[in-house]
């Protein structure tokens, strides 16, 4: 994996609608924003909510950044791109 | 004026610990203490976000969530569980449904109320 490269899981409810935007609307924010820089996992805490338990998730969707450190949680509110963008510690690039 | 927050939950205690969490943060906190009295408090109050328990006797949480929705299809809930496999299989057959909500662990979510009311960004919103 190349230096810098944004580790992050996506937590959330099934595949639902909702979750399936969720994951669209984020991929095309990190796309922007960090270009292929990043490696995006999904997990699904229905199928899999050992995980979430195990990274101390407490809500969906939760996006975690592994990567760089320090590990954030970011709960990922619909559609708040200075929210996620506040978590990963983007806001300065930013641009609107 | 304050945002306001429907919690249904059968168990007192922690309708008292969603008071006391949001009640001082700017938060209409509005209580039901089982399914039909949300439903009851959900017409009357139309919150702005809903947390509701999985499992409550009588009408229990998928049963309360599907006359939410028939309602208010944008509302916010969060479905308050255990994140196990065995409570999770009633929540993935209504989220086949169609239904949607968002889920809150119990009882570590219950330390983080207000940044999950904040996450949804309700303060962009007066009551409805």
């Amino acid at each position: 994996m190349a230096a810098g490269t944004y580790v992050l899981i996506l937590f959330v409810t099934g595949e639902t609608p909702a979750s399936r935007r969720q994951v669209a609307e984020l991929e095309g924010l990190l796309d922007q924003e960090l270009g292929s820089h990043y490696q995006l996992s999904v997990v699904n805490v229905f199928r899999d909510p050992e995980a979430a338990v195990r990274y101390d998730v407490f809500a969906t969707p939760t996006l975690l950044k592994r990567l760089p450190e320090p590990v954030r949680r970011i709960l990922y509110g619909l559609r708040d791109r200075e929210r996620v963008l506040s978590g990963l510690e983007l806001e300065q690039t930013w641009s609107g | 004026m304050a945002k306001r927050v429907l919690v249904i939950d059968d168990v007192a205690a922690v309708r008292r610990a969603f008071e006391g969490a949001l009640g001082g943060m700017g938060y209409e906190v509005v209580t039901a203490a089982s399914g039909q009295e949300g439903i009851m408090a959900f017409d009357q109050y139309r919150p702005a976000l809903v947390f509701l328990d999985r499992h409550m006797p009588g009408l229990d949480g998928v049963e309360v969530l599907r006359a939410i929705r028939e309602r208010d299809r944008e509302v916010p809930v969060y479905m308050v569980t255990a994140f196990c496999r065995e409570f999770f299989q009633e929540l993935r057959a209504a989220a086949r449904e169609g239904l949607e909500f968002e889920l809150v662990r119990a009882p570590d979510g219950l330390d983080h109320l207000v940044e999950i009311a904040r996450a949804t960004r309700i303060g962009m919103m007066e009551a409805r």
